[in-house]
């Protein structure tokens, strides 16, 4: 137990580098778990629990190699698990809810939100360490440096995981690559 | 055709990124020229690019306000804040099998987490009432121990380094003993260190809680050559509380310790009646109570009583989990 107490901070030192931490990187976070769970309420709900579970191991914060890699990771982590929590429950009111959906959306919006659900789900099934650094990338515009920097991983890696990304989305979406071409207009106008 | 092999995908992504050196630019972009079929890869490539930005929801929170929300929920007591009411007995086993649910929550996380180094876990049980009922706990058998230890009622996991089926089951016998000894000072637990932890919430519902109990887990940490120490997280639910309750696992606390959860047990405060189950608990709901709470066994327990129906070490003891009350939930 002993052999532990000289890697603790002080408890006013990881308050105020907790607090860092927090501002650094919720923001960030938040729209990682936006991105899995569509969902803003409960994507803050999960990053606050994420970081309550660090605040209670403040002291250690520099012990982690990687403090924004363990956030990223965690908040994943439990973004997948409520996913699939919320999954199983769905399976009991599936056929509830499919009579309430209303198709009442245009054809060219249909294939749209089609294409936009095959783009998220290939999103979603990406590996863990993938997702997080095209997250980085496509959301934050961080460079590969920053990304390696933030992660605690290599230029190399970010590159190789970046690439391996897209040729993922590519090799699945690529039936649908038509389509994207048409729509990319429309897309682009109806975000704007 | 040489030079199109030479070009990647990581490479027409760096150019597509912006990351690409002079050279790799020029390189892409001869590459580019040579071909309809070049230029469409890249495009392919590019569109999705640009799609799956434009799919991205962005976040508009605030991390200053969202700063201020987190220090409101770190100032909220650890034990419970809801209020709940009390109703029919023999519920209060309810609390002990949630809290019996939530030990194994942290023991799951253990299980799950992908790292080979020590680390800490913690669970956390929140936002669900939690309720246990008066009654007496009866139920005892050479795993599954019930005895008076005076006024308190625990929940005690225990843990130790090994799990070796003599070992386990002699404990269990030992933690009674250990429980009337100590149960009124638990030792705190100091031992988080490693945060590579896969943390979870449990949600826990059970119901009325009819008299204090408090919730004690503990552990035994050996680390390197030391002796193994006994560390103990204790809550307390007054009546009628539910809320939160917290707990520290202490698995995989740093590479040179070692804890494991082999043992729990529950008392209550106002008789002072303890369980004691470990995973040789022989009634098999017992056994599989245990083994869901420890992590060996995964998905959902669907739980309204904890039956603990004799006081002596037989078997053929019931510890049922009864839908008819059925309050208690792991999720």
């Amino acid at each position: 137990m002993d052999d532990t107490a000289g890697f603790r901070l002080t408890n006013a030192d990881a308050s105020a580098l907790f607090e860092n931490v927090f501002k650094t990187y919720f923001k960030s976070l938040h729209t990682y778990a936006c991105s899995i769970l569509k969902d803003g309420a409960m994507a803050e709900e999960i990053v606050q629990q994420v970081f309550y579970k660090l605040w209670e191991k403040k002291e250690q914060l520099q012990l982690l190699q990687s403090v924004p890699a363990y956030l990223y990771r965690s908040v994943h982590n439990e973004c997948l698990n409520y996913v699939k929590h919320t999954k199983v429950k769905a399976k009991h009111h599936a056929h509830t809810l499919y009579a309430q959906q209303e198709p009442d959306e245009t054809t060219d919006q249909a294939t749209l939100k089609e294409l936009q659900q095959k783009i998220d789900s290939a999103i979603n099934d990406l590996p863990e360490q993938c997702r997080t650094i095209f997250q980085l990338s496509r959301f934050e515009d961080l460079k590969y440096r920053e990304i390696a920097d933030r992660l605690g991983i290599s230029v190399k890696t970010v590159e190789n995981q970046v690439g391996k990304a897209l040729r993922t989305l590519r090799n699945k979406l690529v039936e649908y690559l038509p389509v994207l071409f048409l729509l990319f207009i429309n897309v682009k106008n109806l975000v704007k | 055709m040489k030079r199109e092999r030479q070009i990647s995908d990581e490479l027409l992504v760096k150019y597509l990124l912006g990351e690409a050196s002079e050279t790799e630019l020029s390189d892409v972009k001869g590459w580019m020229g040579e071909s309809a079929e070049n230029k469409d890869r890249f495009d392919s490539f590019r569109l999705i690019w640009e799609q799956s930005r434009l799919l991205a929801a962005g976040s508009t929170i605030d991390a200053d306000d969202a700063w201020a929300r987190f220090k409101q929920r770190r100032q909220q007591p650890a034990a419970a804040t809801k209020q709940i009411p009390l109703q029919t007995p023999y519920r209060w086993v309810k609390i002990a099998a949630a809290l019996l649910l939530l030990a194994g929550g942290g023991w799951l996380a253990y299980f799950q987490a992908s790292y080979p180094k020590p680390e800490t876990i913690s669970g956390v049980v929140k936002e669900k009432p939690i309720v246990a009922a008066p009654g007496i706990p009866k139920y005892a058998d050479s795993h599954v121990n019930v005895k008076n230890a005076g006024v308190k009622t625990q929940v005690i996991a225990k843990s130790d380094i090994k799990k070796s089926s003599d070992e386990v089951s002699e404990r269990s016998l030992h933690r009674v003993s250990y429980m009337s000894k100590k149960s009124t000072k638990p030792v705190k637990n100091y031992y988080s260190k490693a945060l590579y932890s896969t943390s979870r919430t449990k949600g826990f519902i059970c119901n009325s809680t009819p008299c204090p109990i408090e919730i004690c887990i503990t552990q035994s940490v050996k680390c390197r050559h030391d002796r193994s120490t006994p560390i103990s997280t204790c809550n307390v639910l007054e009546p009628d509380q539910s809320g939160k309750l917290h707990y520290t696992a202490l698995n995989k606390i740093s590479r040179h310790c070692k804890a494991t959860i082999d043992e729990i047990t529950i008392t209550m405060i106002s008789t002072g009646e303890t369980i004691v189950l470990n995973d040789h608990s022989t009634p098999s709901t017992a056994q599989n109570f245990f083994n869901h709470i420890t992590g060996k066994k995964k998905g959902e327990v669907y739980a309204g009583v904890f039956h603990s129906d004799c006081n002596n070490e037989t078997d053929n003891c019931g510890l049922t989990f009864d839908s008819n009350y059925g309050n208690l939930i792991l999720q």
